[in-house]
């Protein structure tokens, strides 16, 4: 039989020193294309590929490019109670959305009880506001990217999540946590923004039992 | 001898056709209205426990009031790529357009498939609004969807192999189909009654 299920990949990204404007612009301008198989948040996904595969990942907006400097990519799980809580936004009306994106430190392995980002660092990005992020769906996927600007806190990107909340853990859901363990990307206060994408594809895995 | 790993072998998507004789359809009616009223899930999953205890042959009273079936079919099949990015449409809040109505056909033979929008023959009468009181339910429980309808004693004589849950009494987005290529349920005007629930699960793969 076929399994189902979703399935989690996340990448985070620095860019270049100067380039915080040239994201937030994109974004801003991704913002006017919808939520749906928006060609511009495909495009930053397909970059973020690209260079995890050892290629230039590169974007353009208003005819001014800029690069990724370090990619890092990891693939793990939606929460328990993420998933509970997906259930619960597909029934019932006006529960409160996916909004925020966390970024921490810990290496501490991700499963999918977890309810909290064990080394979180800073201020959560606002993915309803478009110089913050983005939440958007890609066929089959729900993809949510969250920048986090040059004045974030220093820290070793190991970990990300996406919460309801804009703080804290006593209240809200957090839909999945993804760990870099092995290869996190260093960020320093005023260098430079960082980006952390996650992709959770909810398409049957057509693999059989 | 080490331990034996048990490979989860549930499906993901899965349905099942419950026949009733025609005196059980009040018990069924309050049923279904007390689980629309009161989003008793307890009652749901005991009903499909009930189903799957008379497809195994087993004595299916086990101390409930829920009416026991005369023949239960069950099956294990797809949900839809425009189903599940529906439900993320949802989720993203860039649609509120939600799961209301069960649809039934006779297409069964026709095998289920990802792409697919609609049933393959769909049963005259229309859809069942499973949200209008006494006629289904809607529920979420844990990481799984439960849907539900009531088909009465009235509905014309039909057999039924094919089932799906949609979001528009009449085309919209079809969230899965379920087949029963081999063996319908046939209903019969003024003498039987029926119980379609449908269940997806979102488990998260590993």
């Amino acid at each position: 039989m076929l399994k189902y299920g979703p399935k989690d990949t996340c990448w985070a990204a620095n860019w270049g020193e100067k380039d915080e404007p040239l994201l937030k612009k994109y974004f801003i301008k991704s913002a006017t294309l919808g939520r749906e198989n928006n060609p511009m948040v495909t495009e930053f996904f397909d970059q973020l590929e690209r260079k995890w595969n050892d290629h230039i990942g590169i974007l353009e907006i208003s005819s001014e490019k800029f690069e990724m400097a370090e990619i890092a990519k990891t693939d793990d799980i939606p929460t328990i109670q993420g998933l509970q809580y997906c259930c619960r936004q597909i029934i019932v009306p006006n529960l409160p959305p996916w909004r925020y994106h966390g970024a921490g430190s810990s290496t501490i392995e991700p499963r999918a009880y977890q309810q909290r980002l064990y080394g979180e660092a800073g201020t959560r990005a606002d993915m309803t506001i478009a110089g913050q992020g983005s939440l958007t769906r890609s066929n089959q996927s729900l993809r949510g990217v969250g920048i986090f600007p040059a004045s974030f806190p220093t820290l070793s990107v190991r970990e990300s999540a996406i919460f309801t909340n804009s703080s804290g853990y006593t209240a809200g859901i957090m839909l999945n946590r993804q760990v870099f363990a092995s290869n996190p990307i260093g960020h320093t206060v005023n260098g430079s923004a960082f980006t952390v994408a996650t992709d959770i594809n909810f398409a049957s895995v057509t693999t059989w039992e | 001898m080490g331990v034996i790993q048990d490979k989860d072998r549930r499906p993901r998507d899965w349905a099942y056709l419950a026949e009733f004789n025609q005196e059980d359809l009040p018990a069924l009616q309050e049923m279904v209205k007390h689980i629309n009223e009161t989003h008793d899930v307890k009652t749901i999953e005991l009903f499909n426990i009930n189903c799957e205890r008379v497809l195994h042959g087993l004595d299916p009273d086990i101390g409930t009031p829920i009416p026991i079936p005369t023949r239960v079919l069950k099956t294990d099949d797809l949900t839809t790529n425009p189903g599940l990015q529906q439900c993320i449409n949802i989720i993203i809040g860039t649609s509120s357009t939600r799961w209301q109505y069960m649809g039934l056909g006779s297409g069964g033979t026709t095998a289920p498939t990802t792409s697919q929008t609609d049933l393959v023959a769909a049963a005259a009468g229309g859809r069942i609004d499973m949200a209008a009181s006494g006629r289904g339910w809607r529920e979420a429980v844990g990481m799984k969807l439960f849907f539900g309808a009531i088909g009465n004693e009235l509905a014309a004589t039909f057999t039924y192999t094919e089932l799906g849950v949609f979001n528009s009494s009449s085309g919209g987005t079809m969230l899965n189909r379920n087949a029963f290529p081999d063996n319908g349920l046939t209903h019969t005007i003024n003498r039987s009654a029926s119980i379609i629930s449908s269940v997806i699960e979102l488990c998260p793969v590993a």
